[in-house]
């Protein structure tokens, strides 16, 4: 039988089939686990949140919709949320940012992402990263893998507010441009 | 609508998750009205989503498959249970206008045989007797919650049943409101009394009752020729229904008074409110 699709996976899970939940964990897993193992820094907790995100999965699958972003991300973003909760939590820190389950905009993929995200590679990825210039990456790493909010990284950084935001965008937008280019580029060869 | 001005500089930490609650309602608002910062906010999105490929591959325990499917099965069970205990209770004259008993008897049952059925499964999985230990541990404590799950629900569908007669008798009975009274710090509380229709059942009061003095209690009581009969005290405030120890008569008194310890046989203080049938 050929592979179902995401889309495909999610409908079979709202009709409550475990076969689904079980062919999406074994598409999954490995990036989800390894994603909230980067957070959390432990193994336990980081199997607690992708198995509490594949259980979300299972529960909300009803309600998802495409065109508010594609499984992997909605699945991903879960994970990552999750994670940072936990981090919190054990953190004792009080963030201040409840995170939603959900993407809440719409999470446009145009075709090249999609092809983007099929064929890029990890190592492509951290290479992006390990281009930015130092502040820009630490700040994108402090946010994302951290959980800090944009005012605590500018305390913790000792630079204004502004200057934060600036560098989480001028980080993003670099990277769009080095993995847009570096798959196109991979495409024209 | 033209946008006066863009949220350019809050896509970033909005997709990143870098946002206090405020600042994301800001963005949501905005671009719900804003084409440039829509886009602009998507395309973050589509980057930050790329990030977890950034990460170093890792693998979770193969025993966690196992665990997430038990548990999904197990939810899945609980469901069937309560809808095959929601058509029986149905049959039993049940009324879907009880107030939200069943769901949240729902919710204990599915919370309760969703937690046992996974740490079950993951316990008959283990192996190494370090996590047979360990998963004992979890299971003895998981155990400890269903009782406990158990026991308030039971108590739970006891208030529902017991609400469901007080609201019946209300439809079809009597009552008679025992007014507000104020308690010893001033605060105010009411109650209401009712005899259901059959004479020959005893009679309830409704009440919402403040936290009693420390050391003192409220105690209520039906007086019928001249002698008091105790329904009962009450010391932890909130909504309570109690029963009375008789059917109601005309000429009979209900009334509360303030006692010392867990209540007494015979009221020592003035009544803080009464009503007489």
């Amino acid at each position: 039988m050929p592979d179902r699709s995401d889309e495909d996976l999610i409908a079979a899970l709202a009709r409550g089939e475990v076969s689904g939940l079980e062919e999406l964990y074994d598409r999954y897993n490995k990036i989800g686990y390894s994603l909230a193992y980067r957070i959390v820094g432990e193994r336990n907790s980081a199997e607690d949140v992708l198995q509490e995100a594949f259980l979300a999965v299972w529960r909300q699958a009803g309600s998802f919709r495409r065109e508010r972003g594609s499984v992997r991300t909605w699945l991903l973003s879960v994970v990552h949320h999750r994670s940072i909760d936990k981090l919190r939590a054990s953190a004792s820190t009080s963030a201040a940012s409840p995170l939603d389950e959900l993407p809440d905009t719409p999470a446009d993929e145009p075709g090249v992402w999609q092809q983007v995200w099929a064929e890029l590679r990890g190592d492509l990825v951290r290479n992006a990263l390990d281009d930015l210039p130092a502040e820009q990456r630490k700040s994108i790493e402090l946010a994302y893998f951290s959980g800090y909010t944009h005012v605590q990284i500018a305390e913790l950084m000792g630079v204004p507010l502004g200057t934060v935001k600036g560098r989480l965008r001028l980080g993003l937008l670099k990277l769009k441009g080095y993995l847009e280019g570096q798959k196109l580029g991979e495409a024209a060869t | 609508m033209t946008q006066l001005f863009h949220v350019f500089d809050m896509t970033a930490p909005y997709a990143l998750g870098a946002l206090s609650p405020e600042d994301q309602l800001v963005v949501r608002e905005h671009i719900a009205a804003c084409e440039p910062c829509r886009v602009e906010l998507a395309e973050m999105q589509n980057v930050v989503g790329m990030l977890p490929l950034a990460c170093e591959t890792a693998q979770p325990d193969d025993e966690l498959k196992r665990r997430l499917v038990a548990a999904a099965q197990g939810e899945i069970k609980a469901k069937t249970m309560l809808r095959r205990r929601s058509r029986t209770n149905a049959g039993s004259g049940e009324r879907a206008g009880e107030p939200g008993a069943l769901w949240r008897y729902a919710q204990y049952w599915l919370t309760a045989a969703a937690g046992l059925a996974a740490i079950v499964a993951v316990f008959i999985a283990m192996n190494q007797s370090h996590e047979r230990e360990r998963m004992a541990h979890a299971l003895a404590q998981a155990t400890a919650r269903v009782t406990a799950l158990e026991a308030a629900n039971t108590e739970l569908a006891a208030k529902a049943e017991h609400g469901h007669d007080v609201m019946a008798s209300l439809a079809t009975g009597s009552y008679w409101e025992m007014g507000r009274g104020q308690d010893a710090t001033g605060r105010t509380w009411h109650s209401t009394v009712v005899q259901p229709m059959d004479e020959n059942k005893n009679g309830m009061v409704m009440a919402s009752v403040p936290n009693a003095p420390k050391g003192m209690s409220y105690q209520l009581w039906v007086v019928r020729n001249g002698q008091a009969h105790s329904a009962g005290a009450v010391q932890k405030g909130g909504m309570t229904i109690m029963d009375l120890p008789m059917p109601l008569r005309k000429g009979d008194i209900v009334a509360f008074s303030m006692e010392h310890g867990a209540g007494t046989g015979i009221p020592t203080r003035p009544f803080l409110m009464e009503t007489a049938i």
